[in-house]
């Protein structure tokens, strides 16, 4: 029964998100040539129902572990303070907070090859969408909601008052991903936009845009990149298989035994 | 030209519309609407008493089980199993903050934020847990027999 419910939660949720996304795509493409069952999107469907039947659990398990650690590091009475602020102050603190955090976060697992190795199976996707998004290991998974919970681990911020702009944010970045070029105007310096996280997958490991629901972190670090035209070819350099457990195995494994696993089951 | 300057409004309200009855549904103004929430109308005639007796001595459920989450960059949960504050606790006796098991809401990712909220895969805790306050009910009705 609990299983049934979540299968059906990740329909309703493939369906809400076909629904929102899927039109935008189509009226306002940024790759006009590019299909809604493009190359891949299989692969990307199964780190969507990846991420929803198995890696969500386990991810929320580590993290609220994790947590039980980190709600001591600050008084009690600190926490009960910052938790009774204010609704709007909360929201602007949280969204300052984890924007400064993922910011820099994101910037290191660019350059570091550790992060790298499990980050670039998101940038590995070579067709951006609203499903691409989900691309993502989940050891990238615990280390990004890890860093952007961290200011929520650490004061205690109340989250559930200010529920709507958690999930505003989590519906922003797959926006972001998504094959759509909607042009904003000047708020694209305030909101993050397909336009700016489109240059971010672009073949370049460090081409910028790091921020997620402001660019104001790349304005203000030096990283903020906006042609006027959208990136020739998104992706990585390296080489990384294009089926899911390969994608999952690749970066846990050392290069010698992963170049055995290819050569014997032909994963890649 | 019209006509595809039409279709651009239409989508664009439709996606505004959806994004924000999304953040509506996540945010728990939706509860009483949906299907299976303890709203006033599908609350059975013993759900007060129901309310009292289950919160008066333990600290409400959403504080130690149903952590939210903040989305990420990649993926996020749009459909959540149940909200997890659709009672109505009016009335019923607080416990203080201190006192309170903490295990505090969670941003998903940067990447993709859930649909679902992933309280939904807690391994140890039934998805829809609030479905079983109905239990109780069955319990009044054999004491009463």
């Amino acid at each position: 029964m609990t299983f049934l419910n979540v299968i059906l939660a990740t329909g309703a949720s493939l369906l809400f998100l076909s629904l929102v996304f899927i039109p935008m795509e189509k009226v306002f493409p940024a790759k006009p040539e590019q299909k809604i069952f493009r190359k891949h999107w299989l692969l990307d469907l199964c780190f969507f129902a990846g991420q929803y039947l198995l890696w969500g659990g386990i991810v929320l398990k580590v993290l609220t572990w994790l947590n039980q650690w980190l709600q001591y590091i600050i008084p009690a009475g600190i926490r009960t303070t910052v938790a009774s602020q204010p609704l709007w102050l909360q929201a602007l603190e949280v969204l300052l907070l984890s924007d400064v955090l993922i910011y820099w976060g994101h910037r290191l697992q660019h350059k570091f090859d550790f992060l790298w190795r499990f980050h670039k199976v998101h940038h590995s996707a070579e067709h951006l969408d609203w499903l691409a998004a989900h691309r993502e290991h989940p050891l990238d998974s615990i280390y990004t909601i890890g860093i952007i919970n961290l200011p929520v681990f650490i004061f205690g911020f109340d989250l559930d008052a200010i529920s709507a702009i958690v999930a505003f944010r989590g519906i922003w970045a797959i926006y972001i991903h998504s094959n759509v070029r909607l042009p904003i105007g000047p708020l694209k310096m305030l909101i993050g936009s397909p336009e700016l996280h489109h240059w971010h997958h672009d073949l370049e490991r460090d081409r910028g845009n790091y921020a997620n629901i402001s660019p104001l972190m790349d304005i203000l670090f030096g990283t903020y990149v906006c042609p006027d035209k959208e990136p020739e070819q998104f992706g990585i350099k390296e080489q990384l298989p294009n089926n899911y457990i390969g994608q999952l195995l690749n970066p846990l494994l050392p290069k010698k035994i992963w170049n055995k696993v290819v050569k014997n089951k032909r994963l890649s | 030209m019209i006509k595809s300057k039409i279709l651009q409004v239409i989508v664009l309200v439709s996606f505004v519309s959806l994004i924000v009855l999304f953040l509506f549904y996540r945010s728990g103004k939706l509860d009483s609407y949906l299907p299976g929430s303890n709203s006033p109308a599908d609350a059975s005639i013993n759900a007060n008493t129901l309310i009292e007796t289950e919160t008066d001595t333990l600290p409400p459920k959403k504080d130690t089980l149903t952590p939210e989450m903040l989305p990420s960059s990649k993926s996020m949960m749009v459909v959540r199993s149940k909200p997890s504050k659709t009672k109505d606790t009016s009335g019923i006796k607080k416990i203080p903050d201190s006192l309170k098991l903490k295990s505090p809401p969670l941003f998903s990712g940067s990447k993709s934020g859930f649909i679902v909220d992933p309280s939904t895969f807690k391994f140890d805790t039934p998805l829809f847990k609030i479905d079983t306050s109905y239990r109780p009910v069955k319990k009044k009705k054999k004491d009463k027999q």
